[in-house]
């Protein structure tokens, strides 16, 4: 254990031989990183503004006429409290019939007593479903909430949840062949320049072939420093890029854009990082074996 | 300390080695002779494994080449030393960092590697340029680490590949001086060399003649032997 930790070190302190090479492969990572990254943020974006307006489903909820007010309000008391609720817009059936008046207009003389009203208490529910149950859940949802004592209409649109659905599976098709290609890209090139950078060891891996330096004795030093680079690298593009989307955001979330540009979450900002080290290992062991 | 039986080597359709058969004593001091491409290299290149062996058998300290997996190859450089006639000195480390490796490889003890590593240097006269790097020394000086780091490891054998191909004759035979004080410690030493001069630094040496791939003459210069033959 103590020998691999030592050749570890070895490697990220042999990181200051070939000063010249480890900056222009750190460079490299930088540059190939951030255009990946800021291709991730665009794509990040454009799935979360996808998924914003496709994933919430509204229900209009009719109560029986006639019933107790109190019952029903502490049904939309507990329908509040439910988890994955946006919101909850409640009408009496007095309220719904000033709604009714208002919108028909002054023009139209719409005036009900309140003992003849018969619109039903209604309530206008939206709630937010995971994107890769949208129809199942929506249509769960709708099952629970027929079944509540004293309902006696449930409506939600069904057409739009289709239609949502058919977008988020859409895009699941798009993003994941995206994600792919653009790994695939930085593989490739972060993978060359590791690959060149690893020339420069080449006489050296041949003399500590030659006294008798066993396979991982010469591999784990270039792995801990290809590993190290691209940490570093991978970490300053990272910094770069949270600069560039503080910089965008201020320009694009005004009047009239209101575009917000989200960072790149934690788990995301992870998966670059591991497959920015694991291609810098593949690739110094390729560069090794070459 | 090393047999080697009909030893043949090819470069595609080019014999290289042809039906080699010598051993080397303990202690032995050997010269690998001839003209240039009569075989010399490939045959320090075989003994240390750096080109497999195809045709013949060759066993050292106990190792067969023949049959040595490729993961035993490591323990088997590590009994050898080889010097090489472009010293193969990593440039931008210091003579210290080159000389220790071995030691290193054998996961050495710091604080003994340090003393081992000072008293070889004392005695090949790089004490004083122990923390400067190799690219800024001399073409005698770059060829002395390179024997330092191929003797710090105490080898049963040491292999030389033309060490004085690159050096004037003083620096030569200062050089030759060295191997001949390992030699009288023990160390059994296999030199290829195409100069005379350098046959006739030591006079108890076994001589191997090659000439295009072939074992021409072998002979001991060492007069007390000659006499008993004779």
């Amino acid at each position: 254990m103590i020998t691999v930790l030592k050749l570890i070190l070895k490697g990220i302190y042999d990181l200051r031989l070939n000063k010249w090479e480890h900056l222009l492969t750190l460079c490299a990572i930088i540059l190939v990183s951030f255009l990946g990254l800021l291709f991730l943020l665009f794509l990040h974006n454009i799935q979360n503004q996808i998924v914003e307006n496709n994933n919430q489903v509204k229900f209009t909820v009719y109560w029986e006429k006639g019933v107790n007010k109190d019952l029903i309000e502490k049904q939309w008391e507990e329908l509040r409290k439910k988890p994955g609720t946006i919101s909850v817009e409640t009408y009496t059936s007095n309220q719904a019939a000033t709604i009714l008046a208002e919108s028909l207009g002054k023009d139209v003389d719409f005036e009900i007593e309140t003992s003849k009203n018969k619109l039903p208490p209604t309530a206008v529910l939206t709630y937010e479903f995971s994107p890769d149950n949208l129809k199942k859940r929506a249509n769960q949802e709708h099952q629970i909430l027929r079944d509540l004592k004293y309902v006696e209409e449930v409506n939600y649109d069904e057409k739009a949840i289709n239609k949502s659905s058919a977008w988020l599976n859409d895009l699941k098709k798009i993003i994941w062949p995206l994600i792919t290609l653009l790994i695939l890209l930085i593989g490739i090139i972060v993978g060359n320049t590791f690959k060149i950078s690893q020339i420069s060891k080449k006489e050296e891996i041949e003399v500590l072939k030659l006294i008798g330096a066993g396979n991982w004795y010469i591999r784990l030093p270039l792995f801990a420093g290809a590993a190290m680079q691209s940490i570093v690298g991978g970490t300053i593009a990272l910094g770069f890029l949270k600069t560039t989307q503080a910089i965008l955001n201020n320009i694009l979330n005004t009047p009239p854009l209101w575009l917000k540009l989200e960072f790149l979450n934690q788990t995301e900002i992870i998966s670059v990082l591991a497959c920015l080290i694991g291609i810098s290992l593949i690739s110094s062991w390729v560069a090794i074996r070459y | 300390m090393l047999e080697a039986k009909h030893v043949s080597y090819t470069f595609g359709k080019e014999w290289a080695l042809q039906n080699l058969s010598f051993s080397v004593k303990k202690g032995e001091f050997v010269f690998v002779t001839g003209n240039s491409g009569a075989g010399k290299t490939t045959l320090i290149r075989l003994l240390h494994g750096a080109i497999p062996l195809n045709m013949g058998s060759i066993n050292i300290a106990g190792f067969d080449l023949k049959n040595l997996k490729k993961r035993y190859l490591p323990k088997l450089r590590r009994n050898i030393g080889v010097v090489f006639q472009d010293f193969k000195v990593l440039e931008n480390r210091t003579v210290y960092e080159n000389v220790a490796l071995p030691l290193q490889v054998v996961g050495c003890a710091q604080k003994e590697i340090k003393k081992r590593i000072y008293a070889v240097l004392r005695g090949l006269d790089l004490y004083s340029v122990a923390k400067e790097k190799c690219g800024e020394l001399s073409g005698g000086e770059q060829q002395r680490v390179a024997i330092a780091r191929a003797v710090i490891i105490k080898p049963r054998l040491l292999l030389a590949d033309e060490p004085t191909g690159n050096l004037d004759d003083a620096l030569s035979n200062r050089l030759l001086d060295v191997f001949k004080q390992f030699n009288k410690h023990g160390t059994t030493i296999i030199l290829a060399t195409h100069d005379n001069k350098v046959l006739e630094s030591n006079p108890n040496s076994k001589i191997l003649y090659l000439q295009d791939g072939k074992l021409i003459d072998e002979y001991s210069t060492d007069a007390e032997s000659n006499k008993k033959q004779n």
